[in-house]
């Protein structure tokens, strides 16, 4: 290539002299565009445009001893919590001498943690700062997810560069601008070309579409018996959320923690990665034991790679169980108030390591004693692909369930005879099971389901009655039939869900019964029991 | 890439400062390759649909420029036009007509899911397409250099929303040694500024407050909607405009001149005015390769009312697969055509200030009442739209809020449409003095910096 800078120079000569005015007055006229803009519009920008990127940095005392950084775990909470402060404020109960800042910032990353605390004021203090590291947000759904453009669109405002340079840069989009085509595209790319390797089991998937695919094929049954959608389509989003093994070397949240171990070390924090609990119950009954095998695996690699780091690292993936997500056909990371104090206790237990004398206990055994489950919504509940441990009594064949005096023809759903109950013969249809001649290798909860007609619905002397006993446990459980259903006179549909204690599995019977110490008859039809 | 991102910004001056630096046999290169990585940055598999539309439109204009007969000319000419027009059809209407048949004759053409359009695909067609019939009537005499034509079919400024450019216009200027020269620098840095300025600052921001409303029009009052319609008016010229002003201005910083676009349509007293103000390279398109070849008006009234009705609908077809642009098109024609059957009553008119105000009030408000068409998804949303204008309810769930600074925009953006009637930016500011000069740039740039829309709306004609 000849550079014909013999007349190029000459020409650049005349045209730097007569720019050169020009640029100074431009630098000029930034820099007094930059004044402006700091002073009278700025502050504005950050408001509308970084809310919560600014409330965000604002809510996080200058004086704070602790800083707990999370997402959408940290506060979303169940109706029925009766606290519903967030896990970062549970954290504070432990430490109540020190100042402690929760941060919430739903839908973030460690890519967004990084800008929220290189904007934290500087201390002389050394800092415990608790950063979540939520599994998920390693996987490409959540990488290539459409809030990625909205999160990074927050953070340029608030970035260490000029004021007028920052509002520019939004200006000029200077963010992850992808459309919902172009997002799919490098979505299904990543789950197709990142193959599994190092497996130590046979694995007929060669990736993630492959597996996808497959389970969307085979499918997952309803209550019903029949494939429901919904469990099939929550089945295959735990694969594409979590059936992933993380490449250190080019998964950007490593990059973003790497940052974040960075910034920690030139302020000197106690930098904590608290690695929050997913739901891997029910990952493990919609999928199997390989989905939480790519879990445990890609957690164990993490916490070592940050502890390697000098990080303190927080392992809850599994201290919360099934009934405290809140979202039960979502993976998300949601929990109800034990799920949220379990994970405070565990994270304030172990930064005992940096303030052990502040140390103080909670009430949380007693609080954990008093709990009582929240009831999940039986639409939600799970049903295992291979089939559950079904029982079912329409009441007109041999199946007599108790006694034959309670099985009447006076009335009936289905066919021609019911069971019923009543003062004096106060106990209806029985179904009672041992435990440990289940098929299945752990008995979560009990579906039970059926028609009831009740005389009276005011009494509260009928019930559905689960009883249990073991050695050292026992259980016995009741749902009013007033709560059950709401028309009396009239059959209706009931269900009944009910987690199973864990050592369900110890004891020599379940006895699952209606009971009815009122006057008035309660009748009951197709009766269902299903454990899973 | 986008001519409103980072990306661009540091692409073009790298590019301008190469291209000087090169000598004028190096140059074409240099484009071509600037040009193929421009495209390439938006999807790299879909280059290979321009460079098997160059190779093919090369290869058939010298095949036909050896040949005199038109009838041996002929089987070239229908290549390039089946290849050309082949690919526009996969890519932009294979779905729609797909769809139609399906549901009309109930046919079971499969519907292609998967299928993104080649962004640019209409105006590079049309432009080699142009090429092709000119070489055919030998009006143009066939590009031997393939780089050159490669060049043509490509060249980067105007690659993928125009304006649509003429072999004999642009491949010369190529091939015309090009000086670095302190006016094309400064007037295309000022056609850029002002491109910027219209597409981000009034373009962006009205973007998003056009949407809600288009999106529940029932939940606004009928003024809100209405003003949304207005304001739809304005966002897609200063969104059109705003980018061919740039195309403009970064050609201009390489010492090409590509032709104007725009000339203020809003300031036109009717649509045959508005159509030769709106969209110039695409209407001279249609009229030069379409309207001519048809008899144009030198035909019976019938004929021409079909004709016009025809280039219309055929504008519309082209702008997008949909009936909501047929309608548009079809609309634009009609309104066309009772315009000129009325002219001749209302000619006093045009000699008179006060009434040329009124007309030109008249030729906006038809005009933005057929945009409402062309901006709705489909014909039921258009009409839902209209109707709830035409409710004129007062009642209404959501509030329309336009920010001060937009209509302060907003508001310099129509003063300059007077001021720049029937001339251009960049040639209006050489007779303007030092100081207020760099007051209207300051203005500009601030304007660009701070009150630029932060959301990411792409070219409306991008799509196209």
């Amino acid at each position: 290539m000849i550079f014909r800078l013999y007349t190029f120079n000459f020409k650049l000569v005349i045209l730097v002299k007569k720019i050169a005015l020009r640029i100074i007055v431009l630098i000029v006229l930034l820099v007094g565009m930059n004044v402006i803009y700091s002073k009278f519009f700025y502050e504005d920008d950050l408001k509308k445009h970084s809310l919560n990127m600014f409330n965000s940095i604002q809510s996080i005392k200058p004086e704070s001893d602790i800083i707990y950084l999370g997402e959408s775990s940290n506060s979303t909470y169940s109706k029925h919590d009766k606290d519903k402060r967030t896990l970062g404020e549970f954290v504070s109960d432990y430490y109540p001498t020190l100042i402690t800042s929760s941060v919430t910032k739903k839908a973030a990353h460690a890519g967004i943690f990084k800008h929220i605390l290189s904007n934290i004021p500087e201390s002389p203090k050394k800092r415990t700062v608790i950063v979540t590291l939520n599994l998920r947000s390693f996987s490409a759904s959540w990488i290539y997810s459409k809030l990625e453009t909205a999160l990074q669109k927050e953070v340029i405002l608030i970035q260490n560069r000029p004021d007028l340079l920052n509002r520019a840069l939004l200006s000029f989009k200077d963010y992850d601008v992808l459309n919902e085509k172009e997002r799919v595209k490098l979505l299904f790319n990543a789950w197709t070309n990142q193959r599994y390797h190092d497996l130590p089991f046979e694995f007929p998937y060669k990736h993630i579409k492959e597996w996808d695919k497959a389970k969307a094929s085979i499918g997952i049954k309803g209550l019903n018996g029949k494939l429901s959608k919904k469990k099939t389509s929550l089945a295959c989003n735990y694969i594409k959320r979590y059936a992933f093994q993380i490449d250190f070397e080019n998964n950007p949240r490593i990059k973003d923690f790497n940052q974040i171990i960075q910034l920690g070390k030139e302020r000197n924090w106690n930098l904590v990665f608290n690695i929050v609990p997913e739901n891997l119950e029910k990952a493990d009954f919609l999928v199997g034991e390989n989905i939480t095998y790519f879990m445990k695996e890609n957690v164990k690699q993490l916490e070592n790679y940050f502890t390697k780091k000098g990080v303190l690292v927080v392992n809850n993936l599994s201290i919360v169980e099934d009934s405290e997500f809140r979202d039960q056909m979502l993976t998300t990371e949601h929990y109800a108030e034990k799920g949220r104090k379990s994970v405070a206790r565990s994270v304030a237990i172990a930064i005992k390591k940096f303030h052990q004398e502040k140390f103080s206990e909670t009430n949380f055994k007693q609080f954990v004693y008093d709990y009582k489950p929240i009831q999940i919504d039986p639409f939600y509940t799970i049903s295992k692909s291979e089939g559950n441990w079904e029982f079912s009594n329409d009441f007109e064949g041999d199946k007599v369930w108790g006694s034959p005096k309670n099985i009447t023809s006076e009335k009936a759903f289905s066919g021609n005879k019911s069971g019923f109950a009543l003062k004096g013969s106060i106990y209806g249809p029985s179904l009672i099971v041992n435990p440990k001649l289940s098929p299945q290798e752990n008995l979560l909860g009990v579906i039970i389901k059926g028609k009831i007609f009740s005389e009276n619905l005011n009494s509260h002397k009928t019930k559905i009655v689960i009883q249990a006993k073991s050695l050292e446990n026992k259980i016995w459980k009741s749902f009013k039939v007033k709560n059950l259903i709401k028309h009396e006179k009239k059959w209706c549909d009931f269900t009944v869900t009910y987690q199973l204690p864990s050592w369900i599995k110890e004891s020599k019977k379940v006895r699952i019964y209606l009971l009815n110490e009122s006057k008035e008859k309660c009748y009951l039809d197709d009766f269902k029991v299903i454990f899973y | 890439m986008l001519f409103n991102t980072i990306d661009f910004i540091v692409f073009l001056p790298i590019v301008v400062f190469i291209y000087y630096l090169l000598p004028q046999k190096g140059r074409w290169i240099l484009l071509l390759l600037a040009s193929y990585f421009f495209y390439g940055s938006w999807k790299l598999n879909y280059l290979a649909f321009i460079i098997i539309s160059t190779v093919i439109d090369y290869a058939c204009g010298l095949k036909m420029d050896k040949i005199v007969s038109k009838k041996k000319k002929k089987p070239f000419l229908i290549l390039s036009l089946v290849s050309n027009l082949g690919l526009l059809f996969f890519f932009k209407y294979y779905n729609f007509f797909a769809e139609n048949l399906n549901s009309g004759i109930a046919s079971n053409f499969p519907i292609l899911e998967d299928v993104i359009l080649p962004v640019g695909i209409s105006f590079y067609t049309f432009q080699t397409l142009s090429y092709s019939v000119d070489v055919y009537h030998s009006r143009q005499k066939a590009e031997s250099h393939l780089g050159y034509f490669a060049l043509y079919v490509s060249f980067f400024p105007q690659l993928v929303a125009g304006p649509i450019e003429r072999f004999s216009n642009l491949t010369p200027q190529f091939k015309t040694e090009k000086k670095i020269n302190y006016q094309n620098i400064s007037n295309g840095l000022r056609l850029i500024l002002f491109g910027l300025f219209i597409k981000m600052v009034i373009a962006d921001n009205v973007s998003g407050i056009v949407e809600k409303v288009y999106e529940t029009p029932l939940a606004y009052s009928s003024w809100d909607v209405l003003l949304s319609s207005f304001l739809y008016s304005f966002q897609i010229y200063s969104d059109f405009f705003g980018y061919s002003t740039i195309a403009i201005g970064s050609a201009r910083l390489l010492g090409i001149n590509l032709m104007d676009n725009f000339k203020t349509p809003y300031l036109s007293r009717n649509i045959a005015e508005f159509w030769q103000r709106w969209h110039i390279s695409l209407s001279t398109w249609f009229r030069d390769y379409l309207y001519y070849p048809m008899g144009g008006n030198r035909v019976n009234k019938f004929k021409w009312y079909l004709n016009v009705l025809t280039i219309f609908i055929v504008s519309g077809i082209w702008h997008g697969a949909n009936w909501t642009f047929i309608f548009w098109g079809a609309l634009f024609g009609i309104v066309y055509i009772l315009e000129k059957l009325a002219s001749k009553y209302i000619a006093f008119a045009e000699r008179n200030v006060f009434f040329n105000a009124i007309l030109i009030l008249k030729t906006f408000v038809l005009t933005t009442l057929i945009w409402v068409f062309f901006r709705s998804k489909s014909i039921d949303e258009a009409f839902e739209f209209l109707s709830r204008i035409f409710e004129f309810s007062s009642q209404s769930e959501a509030e329309l809020i336009v920010p001060l600074y937009v209509w302060f925009s907003l508001s310099l953006f129509i003063i300059s449409e007077f001021l720049l009637f029937n001339s251009r930016f960049d040639e209006k500011l050489n007779k303007i003095a030092f100081p207020l000069r760099w007051t209207i740039y300051s203005i500009l740039l601030f304007s660009i910096l701070v009150f630029s829309g932060v959301d990411d709306f792409p070219f409306i004609y991008f799509q196209f």
